[in-house]
């Protein structure tokens, strides 16, 4: 269990969340640029101190205002990976990942690592001889290779393109079940929430919106429909006496039959939510 | 989409299905939802509730329907009709709340359908689904 109650003035309003995360969750922090969200990934890091407030991790405390205890970084069982990689230039992939051991480290788990993130044959090049793909994937590596309580991610896969964040989210989600980890991600990306997350926290000026799973906090609870998702419109085309919408979920392109009436004043770029029964779709197994 | 405003009248559940009777005017629609009334605030008798369903997924028939696996029939007058070349939008009316069906252009010529008939609408009890 980890808990946390963090409290800071941060200029323009006052941050004040108080939360609960389980063992094993993934837990997403939503909500406009500047409501908070990196700012409790560096608290939960000891990179910023908050004003008032507690850090529980397990038994551990790793801040509370009341006794005066503040963590460093490098006493916090903690993970990081942040959309710029911050790989150290000069060092192969292998010694990237060896700097994040502990002195009495097991080398065990950078061969294990390499294995699970399919690093093998890049351990000698340097991080500018990589992909994007490739250097976050070393960066999530090195976060795991203390077998951190707690990984924290600050929008990690914003600088991908869609197929390379889709590879990487399924090595996240390898990871994280493997490794039992407790995940704290930041990301605008609603296809990467939902893939990831079991639990959500929108936030706006540094205050909690909404929280739950992904589909309570980002469906619409109030439609019946099961075959729900949301996702933007990229064309729309007058058939007949029908509409054709296609619209971009994740990175597939759907097309939906609608009325002219019912997409007045839809247009290119607008978010949209498609619903249907869950007694309407097939279902077929692929190889 | 259609919208009907109706009033919850029967909820039959079972595990996590619940087979919901919604009175709409005069007639009863039921669907069949993957909610029950622990899981969901909106399935309570008499709680007002809308109904919806797609133009595409209504079927129409002249005469009342006999013995029809289809249960949820609609008393209706055509309202207008705009033919396509391929498709055809129809627009209803049902106690005097506006529906709309689309169907083949080649089914209304061999039906015959013209304003101001009446006509009986049809939709699945799968095909609905429910907005609080």
């Amino acid at each position: 269990m980890i808990t946390f109650d963090l409290q800071k003035n941060l200029g323009d309003f006052e941050l004040n969340v108080r939360f609960e995360l389980g063992e094993g969750d993934f837990l997403t922090l939503h909500g406009p640029s500047g409501a908070g969200k990196t700012s409790i990934l560096r608290m939960m890091a000891g990179l910023l101190k908050p004003g008032h407030g507690f850090i529980e991790v397990g038994n551990e405390c790793w801040y509370d205002s009341a006794k005066s205890i503040w963590k460093k970084p490098q006493e916090r069982s903690v993970g990081m990976v942040f959309q710029d990689y911050a790989l150290f230039p000069t060092m192969t992939v292998r010694e990237n990942l060896a700097f994040a051991l502990p002195k009495k480290g097991d080398h065990r788990i950078l061969d294990e690592l390499t294995e699970i993130m399919e690093l093998g044959g890049l351990e000698h090049r340097k991080p500018s001889q990589l992909s994007g793909g490739q250097q976050q994937r070393v960066a999530l590596a090195r976060a795991l290779a203390k077998k951190p309580q707690l990984l924290l991610l600050d929008e990690p896969l914003a600088a991908l393109d869609q197929g390379m964040r889709l590879r990487v989210q399924d090595y996240l989600l390898d990871v994280h079940r493997r490794y039992g980890l407790t995940t704290l991600l930041v990301s605008h990306d609603m296809g990467e929430v939902f893939r990831l997350s079991n639990r959500v926290l929108t936030l706006e000026k540094g205050r909690i919106l909404r929280q739950g799973s992904p589909s309570e906090v980002f469906t619409h609870k109030n439609l019946s429909g099961k075959f729900q998702f949301t996702g933007h419109v990229v064309h729309l085309k007058q058939e007949d006496t029908i509409q054709i919408v296609s619209v971009l979920i994740d990175n597939h392109v759907i097309k939906v039959v609608a009325t002219p009436e019912e997409v007045r004043g839809f247009a290119v770029g607008d978010k949209v939510i498609v619903a249907s029964k869950a007694f309407n779709p097939m279902i077929r197994k692929i190889d | 989409m259609n919208q009907l405003e109706g009033t919850i009248d029967r909820i039959d559940s079972k595990g996590n299905l619940s087979v919901v009777d919604i009175q709409v005017g005069g007639s009863i629609l039921t669907t069949i939802v993957i909610e029950t009334p622990e899981t969901v605030s909106y399935l309570r008798k008499d709680l007002s509730i809308n109904v919806l369903f797609k133009e595409t997924e209504v079927m129409l028939a002249i005469e009342k329907p006999g013995r029809w696996s289809v249960t949820n029939q609609l008393a209706c007058t055509v309202e207008k009709i705009e033919n396509g070349e391929l498709l055809s939008k129809i627009s209803l009316s049902y106690e005097g709340h506006p529906l709309q069906c689309l169907l083949l252009t080649r089914v209304v010529r061999d039906m015959g359908l013209m304003s101001g008939q009446a006509v009986w609408a049809m939709v699945e009890t799968t095909e609905i689904m429910l907005q609080a």
